[in-house]
């Protein structure tokens, strides 16, 4: 009998425990990605001097590292990404080597990536709309729809070397990501 | 009935549950799903339809990755002999052309950032482990700058770390032949401390 009345005792909390744990893994789980991008978004702003420009790093070493798992072998330029205003335009420039424009949305997913064997030797015109906001592109632009009004671009330019990361910073100095709004 | 056992069962859950979610986005329980050698990698790293957990333990550990059709990771944190890396030891490195653009070998702590020194050996990539018309090639992983020829990868301030091999543009991202592939060995040469004993940052 006192089994019986210590069972129903400690039932109901295990079972709010249980529900908990599993809310709680859920949740985190949910949340990680997009708090993570966050601050991501956050520190490339800063870094660029505001939102919808484009930032070029200086050749990754462990002392400049920003990000986890950069590769000392590229030059990157990213751009914190804010449609709520309208769209971004952006500019790539074809490079002598290995070149990608890829676009994050604020979930982290990779939803686009363009390289330099589908840059032709004008560059890529691309026009980052929000899904919730297209608009009309012009001839030639390649359009690119975020699920989110934030993300980022991050551009990875072949630069091994020295000499090379030198070169690439010329290939890369007409890159731009602004919003239409500023006259583009 | 007392408040006391909703309490800790309550606290204890939601511990639990955000703990297992810390702990499986970490990479704890990371179970990749393709292996090629002692390297291995999961193919829906990048890819819009990653799952959430998935994509939690990207975010944590290879956040802004590429699609595979663009880049595929290996990653590894054992040698040949399936002991861990670590920054006491010297490795020797062999590999040979892989069928893709182009690939580098990054050094990686177990914070995923590079190893804190000042040696400009972070990583080792195709132009310059390669150079034509060789189709094969031997380096050195270790703490110290070797005397051997051949491209150099520095450990130093390392403590137990990773490497991760970037493939370019691969050939094919079929998993039969990314099961193929070549990638390269590495075989300890020698240790100067315990593995328990190497050094962090």
């Amino acid at each position: 009998m006192a089994q019986d009345k210590k069972k129903p005792g400690w039932l109901k909390p295990l079972a709010f425990g249980a529900l908990l744990a599993v809310l709680g893994h859920l949740l985190t789980i949910g949340l990680i990605p997009s708090v993570i991008m966050n601050i991501a978004i956050k520190r490339i702003a800063e870094a660029s001097g505001g939102i919808n420009r484009l930032a070029h790093g200086n050749m990754v070493t462990p002392q400049n590292q920003q990000i986890v798992r950069s590769s000392p072998d590229l030059a990157y330029s990213t751009c914190a990404l804010d449609l709520s205003k309208g769209p971004v335009r952006v500019f790539i420039g074809k490079g002598a080597d290995y070149t990608s424009a890829a676009f994050y949305a604020g979930n982290t997913d990779n939803v686009f990536t363009l390289n330099d064997r589908k840059i032709g030797p004008e560059g890529a015109q691309i026009m980052v709309v929000s899904a919730r906001s297209p608009i009309a592109a012009k001839p030639g632009e390649v359009v690119v729809s975020l699920p989110s009004d934030k993300g980022l671009l991050l551009v990875r330019r072949l630069a091994p070397s020295a000499e090379a990361f030198k070169r690439v910073q010329g290939e890369r100095a007409k890159d731009f990501c602004r919003t239409v709004t500023d006259g583009m | 009935m007392p408040m006391w056992r909703w309490l800790i069962c309550g606290v204890l859950g939601l511990g639990l549950g955000v703990g297992s979610a810390l702990a499986v986005s970490g990479g704890l329980f990371s179970d990749a799903k393709l292996v090629s050698g002692r390297w291995s990698t999961d193919p829906t790293v990048g890819a819009a339809a990653a799952n959430p957990w998935l994509r939690a333990t990207i975010a944590r550990v290879g956040l802004l990755a590429l699609t595979k059709e663009e880049t595929v990771y290996f990653n590894r944190d054992v040698d040949d002999d399936g002991a861990k890396l670590v920054e006491g030891c010297t490795y020797a490195l062999s590999g040979e052309a892989i069928q893709t653009r182009w690939w580098s070998i990054t050094i990686y702590g177990a914070d995923q950032m590079l190893p804190v020194n000042t040696d400009a050996a972070s990583s080792i990539d195709a132009t310059r482990a390669l150079v034509a018309p060789a189709t094969t090639w031997t380096g050195t992983l270790s703490p110290t700058r070797p005397t051997t020829p051949g491209p150099w990868l520095s450990s130093k301030g390392g403590g137990t770390y990773s490497l991760t091999i970037r493939l370019y543009n691969p050939q094919s991202v079929e998993k039969s032949a990314l099961q193929a592939l070549k990638l390269p060995s590495v075989k300890k040469v020698s240790c100067t401390q315990t593995p328990a004993s190497g050094g962090a940052h």
